[in-house]
C-alpha cells in the first residue's frame, strides 16, 4: 500500500476511534428523520440545502480544528515532525478523509428527501467541495488560536462572512445581485441547488470557483501550517 | 558522526540569540550529553539537529555533509524520544507503532513483539495507550524512536517517569544501540543518568556551551584526589589519593580502630556543574 493511502487508512481510523463518524452519523440521522418527516412540505428544498450547507461544514470546519487540538493537546505533533512525513499527504488525506465523510452525510440528507431523484454528480460535487473549503477554512483559522474554544470564537466572524452571507442570499433574506460570486461557497451552494431543485446555474462561475478555490485555499493552509505550527 | 561549529540561532523578534556559536562533535558509537537547565537553548539545537529549524548560522554536519543540504530523507536516519509522552490515546500501542511505521520508507523489518517485550509491554501492546500508565507511556515512546533502526538518536529525558528498574532497562538498551555504533544525543537534568551513559557531556547555559569533556575528567578536574576516612569512633581524615598505599599516616590511621567508611572526594557531575556554572540544573 502507498505512504498516501496508509495514511488515509490511518485518518479514518483515527476518525472512527475519535467517534467522529459516529457522532457525524447520528447527527446526519437526526437531521435526516426531521427532513424525511417534512419532506412534502413546500419549501423543503431550501430546507435541505440549509442543512447541507450546516451540517457537513461543520463537519469539515470544526472537525479538523478538533483533531489538530487533539493531537497538540496530546504533543503528538511534535512527534510526527522528526518523522519523514510528508507534510502534503498528512494535511491532503485529514481533508479528504473529512471531506469524504461530510459528502456521505450529505448524501444521506439528500437520500432523505429526494430518495433517488436528484442530480447525483452536481449535488455530490457540490457538497464535497464546501466540505473541502470548510476544512480549508478551519486549517487556515486553526494557526491563528491557540485551543478549541478561541478557535470556536474566532469561528463566529469567519461563518458570517464565509458561509452565512451567501446561505442568507440563497434564502432570499439577502439580495446582494451580482457581489454575491465574490463570496467563496456561492459556487458551492449553486451545484448542491441545482442538484437538488434542477435550478439553472452559472457551470462556468461554479466550477471555476471551485477549481480556483481548492488549490488557492490549500496553498494558504499548508503555508500557515508550515510557519505556524511546524516551525514554532 | 555530528560535527556543530559555530551554530548560532535567534528566533524572530527576538534580540537575544537563542544560540550562541556553539561547537561540539559526536562520533558514531558515542553518547553526547547536553546538559543545562531550562531555557538554555538545549531545545533550540535539538530543533536544529532534527531539520525543524533551518535558518541558523554555522554548519551543522551528519557525516561529513552539510545538514541544511541534506534533503527530508535525512529523518529517515534519525529516532526521537521525547520527554513526555506523546500518543494517540484511542489507538493501542501497536497501532501508534504501526502509524508512525507508516511515515518511513526504510521500516519493513520491525520486529513488533520483540520491541514491545524489551520494555516489558507486550501484555499492552494490544491495549489502548489510555489505559497505560505514565511509564508505559514513555516506554512505548523509547520504542517507538528505535522502530525504523535509525543511525543517529536523541533522547530527551530518556528515564524520566520510569521506576528504578525500568530505568536502569532503558540505561541499559542504550548503551546496547551505543555498541551498535548508533550516534547518541541526550538531553537530561539527571546528573546520574548522564554520568552513567554519556562518553562527553557539555554544559550549556544561556545558548552558550560553557564546557564539553567526558564526565570522568570533569569530576577529577573539579573535585578532591583524596579520600575520606571514617573510623567507627567517629574520627574523620582525608588522606591524598596519590601514594595511598604507602601513605604510613593513612595506614597508621586505618590500623588503629575499625573503619566505618571510606568515599573517594571526586566531585558529582551536579557539583561540576554547579561549580562551572554557579546554576542548578534544577531551575
Amino acid at each position: 500500500m502507498s505512504a498516501f493511502l496508509q495514511q488515509f487508512k490511518w485518518q479514518f481510523i483515527l476518525l472512527q476511534k475519535n467517534n467522529i463518524v459516529s457522532i457525524s452519523f447520528i447527527v446526519t440521522f437526526i437531521y435526516g428523520a426531521i427532513l424525511f418527516i417534512f419532506k412534502d412540505v413546500e419549501m423543503i428544498d431550501k430546507v435541505l440545502v440549509t442543512l447541507v450547507l450546516i451540517d457537513p461544514t461543520i463537519i469539515g470546519y470544526f472537525f479538523i480544528a478538533l483533531a489538530f487540538y487533539t493531537e497538540k493537546r496530546s504533543q503528538i505533533l511534535p512527534a510526527v515532525f522528526v518523522t519523514p512525513v510528508n507534510f502534503h499527504h498528512f494535511l491532503i488525506t485529514k481533508i479528504i478523509s473529512l471531506s469524504l465523510l461530510g459528502t456521505l452525510c450529505s448524501l444521506a440528507l439528500v437520500f432523505s428527501v429526494k430518495g433517488l431523484n436528484f442530480h447525483f454528480f452536481t449535488y455530490t460535487l457540490g457538497s464535497f467541495s464546501i466540505c473541502v473549503l470548510s476544512t480549508l477554512l478551519g486549517l487556515i483559522v486553526l494557526p491563528f488560536a491557540t485551543d478549541f474554544l478561541k478557535f470556536a470564537l474566532l469561528s463566529f466572524p469567519v461563518f458570517i462572512v464565509c458561509i452565512n452571507i451567501s446561505q442568507l442570499q440563497y434564502l432570499g433574506v439577502l439580495d446582494l445581485g451580482q457581489i454575491k460570486y465574490l463570496f467563496p461557497m456561492q459556487g458551492c451552494i449553486d451545484l448542491i441547488d441545482h442538484g437538488v431543485s434542477g435550478k439553472n446555474i452559472n457551470f462556468l462561475y461554479a466550477i471555476s470557483s471551485i477549481v480556483v478555490l481548492i488549490p488557492l485555499g490549500y496553498y494558504g493552509a499548508f503555508q500557515l501550517f508550515m510557519k505556524k505550527i511546524y516551525r514554532e | 558522526m555530528i560535527q556543530v561549529e559555530d551554530l548560532s540561532f535567534k528566533y524572530p523578534n527576538n534580540n537575544t540569540a537563542a544560540l550562541n556559536k556553539l561547537n561540539f562533535k559526536i562520533e558514531s558509537g558515542e553518547i553526547f550529553g547536553f546538559l543545562g537547565p531550562s531555557g538554555a537553548g538545549k531545545s533550540t539545537t535539538q530543533k536544529i539537529l532534527y531539520k525543524i529549524l533551518n535558518d541558523y548560522q554555522g554548519l551543522v554536519s551528519i557525516d561529513g555533509k552539510n545538514l541544511k543540504e541534506i534533503d527530508h530523507t535525512y529523518k529517515e536516519r534519525i529516532g526521537v524520544c521525547f520527554e513526555l509522552p506523546n500518543h494517540y490515546l484511542k489507538l493501542t500501542g501497536k497501532e501508534n507503532l504501526d502509524l508512525f511505521a507508516a511515515f518511513y520508507k526504510t521500516n519493513k523489518e520491525r520486529n513488533l513483539e520483540l520491541l514491545f517485550e524489551k520494555v516489558d509491554l507486550l501484555e499492552a501492546m494490544n491495549k489502548p495507550v489510555e489505559t497505560y500508565s505514565k511509564g508505559m507511556k514513555m516506554r512505548l515512546n523509547y520504542i517507538r524512536s528505535i522502530q525504523h533502526n535509525p543511525d543517529i538518536l536523541f533522547f530527551d529525558e530518556p528515564t524520566s517517569g520510569l521506576d528504578p528498574v525500568n530505568a536502569q532497562k532503558v540505561k541499559d538498551h542504550i548503551l546496547e544501540l551505543k555498541a551498535e555504533g548508533k550516534t547518541i544525543f541526550i538531553t537530561t537534568h539527571d546528573m546520574h543518568t548522564a554520568d552513567a551513559l554519556c562518553d562527553m557531556v557539555s554544559f550549556i547555559i544561556n545558548g552558550e556551551l560553557v564546557t564539553t569533556d567526558t564526565p570522568k575528567r570533569l569530576k577529577s578536574q573539579y573535585g578532591k584526589e583524596m579520600v575520606n576516612v571514617e573510623l567507627k569512633n567517629g574520627e574523620i581524615k582525608d588522606f591524598p589519593l596519590k601514594e595511598l598505599g604507602i601513605n604510613a599516616a593513612f595506614l597508621q590511621f586505618i590500623n588503629q580502630k575499625e573503619i566505618n567508611r571510606i568515599n573517594t572526594l571526586e566531585a558529582s557531575l551536579q557539583e561540576v556543574f554547579i561549580k562551572i556554572t554557579g546554576q542548578s540544573l534544577q531551575l
